[in-house]
């Protein structure tokens, strides 16, 4: 059983992340912003971070580099729902930001969850 | 105090044509009980024989037909120009509101500047600029009479003053700071550049929309020219309030002084229509936009964040609408995510192109290229730049690279 954090500005996608990473038998905190869960973050020292990338109040790829910065090993899954912009995603530079793992918007269960495994088992 | 010189007694002796288009001697607003008069002096002289050695003479007269048809070239019908002194031009202003004469008069001294010294040095060329209030009753045909009207006003606008001294009036009695201009880049996601540049301008004190404008125009003009002469191909963005377009005699005024920009110069500027009222009926609106799109590459308008259709303007030839993000300084980022998205959904429904402005945090420009914004300007794109240099290739990689 691993902590994980979940970072969306989104409530019923943050509920229906909490309840897919629950059924994988993990326990889950949340938060609604980037401030919000960084805060949470050092608090808690989570096992896995998944974040949202376009959130109000600090967004994904700046919460990013602030964990990894913070907590070195920890597991970050970056996701995000935005278009790719002149050949270039929002994805792939939340990788460069430090993000372990990227699941694009909208998911399978499965896909979440595999994305969580190399930390999280 | 001027300092008196060569050009100074050449042009005593060979008084100043008159324009072409003088006038009668009758009032100019038979409305009003009085003119409105400015007056534009050469401070100093120095820098004119600095850049102009040799036969001062030959040179002043020079100057002194250059000066004179810079003059010229912004005399509306109505409107009287003399050479009162030797350092001093008055042009009565037939119509104008004090507003728009005193952002004429600024407008004239800078092309004057520029025309003797060039557009780097202009600023070297102390040229004051004075509106001065004269009876109606003067004859403004007649130079001596409107030289003595003028001073007669400058003595009662003296007796009016405090008395010079205390630290408090002398600081009351200098001129303001003139305004400095900024160009704010807006980048364009979908194409990860930045081509578009919107101008400012600050002032020490608050202006009048229409001095804002105005002053706004002659620096947006200039660098335009240089953008054209320089072969590049930026967009300049020009911003104008509704309020100073919709009196006739501003506009005019406004446009004639966009219609003297080349072709190609004025093809690199697109004007935003700034603080429209609601409702504003769209053959109104027409008025305004149909004489100013025949001089630019656009017009575009900028509405608060709360409209729910943009139909009028997409039927007046408004080519992009947009928000101003930093309008609201106390909004909190989640309520400007959804005034985004809403934003996007009503210009997207009229097939406008949308921008957003005053972006200053990364979360709202990341949200504001996910929604699908086409232009996006503010502190956490890029800071102003003193002019508009480049085209630069902006993508998101830029947009989130470390900042110190």
């Amino acid at each position: 059983v691993s902590l994980v954090l979940v970072i969306d500005d989104e409530l019923a996608m943050r509920t229906m992340i909490e309840r897919i990473v629950r059924m994988d038998r993990h326990e889950v905190l949340s938060a609604s912003d980037g401030n919000q869960g960084l805060a949470l973050c050092l608090a808690h020292q989570p096992d896995v971070v998944i974040t949202d990338i376009i959130m109000p109040d600090r967004e994904g790829i700046e919460t990013i580099r602030e964990i990894r910065a913070a907590q070195p090993s920890v597991r970050i899954v970056a996701m995000s729902g935005a278009p790719t912009l002149n050949g270039v995603s929002f994805l792939e530079i939340a990788r460069q930001a430090g993000a372990d793992a990227a699941v694009q918007k909208p998911f399978r269960p499965a896909e979440l969850i595999a994305s969580l495994r190399p930390a999280a088992n | 105090m001027p300092r008196e010189s060569g050009l100074v007694t050449r042009a005593v002796t060979t008084p100043t044509p008159r324009p072409k288009r003088q006038p009668s001697p009758a009032p100019v607003s038979e409305s009003t009980s009085r003119h409105l008069a400015g007056r534009l002096q050469f401070l100093d002289l120095q820098p004119i024989k600095d850049r102009y050695k040799g036969d001062w003479e030959q040179t002043s007269a020079r100057i002194d037909r250059l000066v004179r048809m810079r003059i010229e070239r912004h005399l509306a019908p109505g409107d009287v120009c003399h050479r009162v002194r030797p350092t001093e031009h008055v042009i009565v202003f037939a119509g104008l509101s004090t507003d728009a004469a005193q952002a004429k008069c600024e407008l004239i001294t800078r092309e004057i500047a520029q025309a003797i010294l060039g557009d780097s040095d202009a600023d070297e060329l102390p040229i004051d600029v004075k509106l001065l209030p004269i009876p109606a009753d003067t004859n403004i045909a007649d130079a001596d009479a409107l030289g003595r009207a003028l001073s007669k006003a400058e003595q009662d606008e003296a007796q009016k003053q405090p008395h010079v001294g205390s630290p408090e009036n002398v600081a009351n009695c200098a001129d303001p700071p003139p305004p400095t201009f900024s160009y704010e880049p807006m980048w364009r996601p979908g194409r990860g550049v930045i081509c578009s540049y919107r101008c400012r301008a600050s002032f020490e004190s608050e202006p009048s929309s229409l001095q804002r404008d105005f002053a706004v125009l002659a620096a947006a003009t200039k660098q335009a020219r240089r953008l054209m002469l320089e072969g590049r191909t930026l967009v300049i963005g020009v911003p104008v309030a509704f309020e100073s377009l919709a009196r006739y005699n501003e506009r005019r005024e406004y446009m004639r002084l966009l219609s003297e920009l080349p072709q190609p110069a004025r093809k690199l500027l697109v004007f935003e229509l700034g603080a429209l009222p609601e409702g504003v009926p769209q053959s109104r609106l027409q008025e305004i936009v149909g004489p100013i799109r025949q001089h630019c590459r656009a017009v575009i308008a900028e509405l608060p964040s709360r409209v729910t259709t943009v139909k009028n303007l997409q039927d007046a030839a408004i080519a992009a609408v947009g928000i101003d993000l930093g309008a609201d300084e106390c909004a909190a980022e989640q309520s400007l995510f959804e005034q985004m998205a809403r934003f996007c959904g009503v210009a997207g429904r009229a097939r406008l192109p949308a921008y957003a402005r005053g972006v200053s945090t990364l979360s709202l420009a990341a949200a504001a290229a996910s929604n699908g914004f086409d232009y996006i300007a503010g502190t956490a794109v890029m800071m102003p730049l003193d002019e508009p240099r480049r085209i630069v290739r902006f993508g998101l990689t830029e947009l989130y690279r470390p900042r110190a």
